[in-house]
């Protein structure tokens, strides 16, 4: 990511999921952006961004005529600037336009039919996308896995489908991100273990490499470059991502702004790691997990009772998967395929097994005595 | 335990306050200050780096004070809850007491006790401080339980004198200098119209907006070792006593009269 340029938080289909919604309750955001003061933001802060890209909100609900303005500043800068939209606006003068400053497309959209119930009016999406594919602008994909897409084994078939077709025949890569900003459709606690580990299986089948699976491949490879969920990521400062208001003003990540917007901090800190690191799963904390380092507990923004002190909400998914990865990266017998210290499975086995009431594992090896952890 | 840190980010549209607040402590340690030198309390602390040790000695002779050092600490960025001693190399601070004679200051000194490894004498040091018996007692009693003692028995909606509000400590905002003993402690409003007085006296209008601020509605939340205080124009943390199972939060509103 980098410096992500929001002038307008509003937008034409308001998905019920949207991290953004919360904002949007309290205030209706207004076309009321100040465009020199995010110009001078971005001029300000491009030395130390490493790419730009122009979001919302839905950034397309701005005039062309302001879009313009954005477009020709970003493209002094000489890369391809990205735009995350939610596609539906786009027409044949927005395309002229993308054309002309090289930039390139990430669209948020959750499947065709049935799959993007979760996200009204995007219905012709598809569409969209092989139009603008074939004026040859670069297509990269958010997905977010919920009920919505794939809360049923008949949906989840239709997902994959899909997601065969958008890398292998359209050669789209895409982020698979979990949903977890509406308790209705974020996949039940229930189901998501083994949604997630079956999908994890059918993209390494299909040698399919997005996000968030490979990222957990390079954390096991103690690999910088992984997605910000296992990046140690600072509620505070987020370093992956700093969002440009419409008044010039700096924030973090959006995610981490709900009833009101609370402006980046200029220091980065280690303060949720050092909790964790010390803090007992039993009490929030992620203390003896043997992947602590690579995970980091996860995003500040997704944790237990919603408070950044204590891990993710979604351990349980994101430690089945490092097992998964885990056990085949093991399989290549190659130890510099995962860096992993081996000492660590002992380590957690004994923090796990010395606490008293720990209800015994069930003889499926150590992800089910860190589930049991989980629940005490 | 988390490392000692303070952090202060300002809502969109209050872009001010970080430096507004560094205004305000700075005002807050001046009346500290003042009070000893106009023979109002008999000590205050101060800490005194290399960096401001001419300035600050020469204004204390100057104004016929005594600075008595404690202890050589070691530097820690934040707020600091407690000193340590600096080892050989270390950047250190000295911290240390500021009195009108060398009698108080050594007296201070002894109370303290960390120059010598000893327990502090809680009841001397809060007499020399100047601060109201009951809220010594409180500190004398609570201290030994949580290191952080902001009415430890309280939590949910709390309702209180701005003078008694000490939620911003972290941050050196504060009317009085002492951990009331309670929201509503009757002595604390007394001692901080004197202390808010002679804030006004230096600046007027930064005391009164310290007094506003520390009257608006803020919640204080701790959990894990740091706080975290949210009020109308910022979001602080620091590091604070760790509660480790279950947080706990007060909802501060300044109480009617
Ligand atoms: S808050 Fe979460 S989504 Fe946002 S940058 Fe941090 S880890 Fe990533
Ligand atoms: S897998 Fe769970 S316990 Fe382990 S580091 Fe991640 S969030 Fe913490
Ligand atoms: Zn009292």
């Amino acid at each position: 990511m980098g410096l992500l340029v929001k002038p307008y938080l509003g937008c034409n289909i308001k998905c019920k999921y949207c991290y953004e919604g919360p904002l949007r309750n309290v205030k209706e955001p207004q076309l009321d952006y100040d465009l020199d003061a995010v110009v001078n933001t971005i001029r300000e802060n491009k030395k130390t961004a490493p790419s730009i890209g122009l979001h919302g909100g839905e950034i397309f609900c701005i005039p062309n005529k302001h879009l313009e303005i954005l477009l020709k500043e970003t493209y002094k800068y000489g890369e391809s600037v990205g735009i995350q939209t939610n596609a539906t606006l786009i027409d044949d003068e927005k395309i002229r336009l993308l054309k002309k400053y090289n930039a390139n497309l990430g669209i948020s959209w959750d499947g065709p039919g049935e799959l993007c119930s979760a996200r009204p009016g995007t219905e012709k999406v598809g569409e969209i996308i092989d139009k603008v594919m074939s004026k040859g602008i670069s297509v990269g994909m958010i997905i977010v896995v919920s009920e919505a897409n794939a809360g049923t084994k008949a949906k989840r078939e239709k997902l994959k489908k899909w997601v065969y077709k958008l890398s292998k025949e359209k050669g789209i890569d895409a982020r698979f991100n979990p949903c977890y900003n509406d308790k209705e459709l974020e996949l039940s606690p229930k189901k998501r273990v083994s949604v997630y580990l079956d999908f994890a299986k059918f993209f390494l089948e299909n040698d399919i490499r997005w996000s968030p699976f490979t990222d957990i491949i390079r954390a096991l490879q103690n690999s910088k470059n992984k997605v910000c969920t296992f990046s140690g990521c600072d509620i505070f400062c987020t370093k992956s991502a700093t969002s440009v208001m419409g008044d010039g003003s700096i924030t973090n990540c959006m995610r981490t702004n709900e009833e009101f917007i609370l402006l980046r901090d200029k220091k980065e800190y280690d303060t949720r790691l050092e909790i964790l690191r010390e803090t007992p799963i039993k009490y929030g904390g992620c203390k003896g997990c043997k992947y602590l380092e690579m995970c980091t507990g996860g995003c500040p923004t997704a944790t237990i009772d919603d408070d950044w002190r204590n891990r993710t909400s979604w351990c349980d998914v994101w430690y089945a998967l490092f097992q998964y990865f885990e056990n085949v990266l093991k399989m290549t017998e190659n130890e510099q395929l995962y860096s992993r210290d081996k000492k660590g499975d002992e380590k957690e086995k004994k923090e796990i097994h010395s606490h008293e009431d720990q209800t015994k594992p069930g003889g499926h090896g150590d992800y089910s005595a860190h589930i049991n952890k989980l629940k005490e | 335990m988390v490392e000692s840190f303070v952090r202060l980010m300002p809502k969109q549209g209050f872009q001010e306050w970080p430096s507004l607040m560094g205004d305000m402590a700075e005002l807050c340690r001046e009346t500290e200050y003042r009070l000893v030198k106009d023979g109002y309390r008999k000590a205050t602390t101060l800490h005194i780096e290399d960096r401001n040790y001419k300035e600050l000695m020469e204004r204390i002779n100057k104004d016929g004070l005594i600075y008595t050092p404690i202890l050589k600490a070691a530097y820690s960025e934040g707020f600091i809850h407690e000193h340590k001693e600096a080892k050989e190399g270390e950047p250190f601070y000295w911290y240390g007491c500021v009195t009108k004679t060398y009698k108080e200051g050594q007296e201070f000194k002894k109370a303290d006790g960390s120059a010598e490894q000893k327990k502090p004498n809680h009841i001397k040091l809060g007499k020399l401080l100047g601060y109201p018996e009951c809220c010594i007692d409180y500190f004398n009693k609570k201290f030994p339980q949580n290191w952080d003692p902001i009415w430890i028995e309280k939590s949910g909606r709390v309702c209180g004198y701005p003078e008694c509000n000490r939620l911003l400590r972290y941050f050196g905002v504060h009317i009085t200098w002492h951990f009331s003993c309670s929201p509503v402690c009757e002595k604390t409003k007394e001692e901080g119209k004197k202390w808010f007085s002679v804030m006004k006296e230096m600046d007027k209008e930064l005391a009164e907006k310290i007094y506003n601020l520390l009257s608006k509605s803020m919640t204080w939340d701790s959990y894990h070792g740091v706080v975290q205080i949210e009020t109308p124009y910022f979001v602080g943390l620091s590091r604070t006593f760790p509660y480790l199972e279950k947080k706990r939060v007060i909802n501060w509103e300044v109480k009617k009269k």
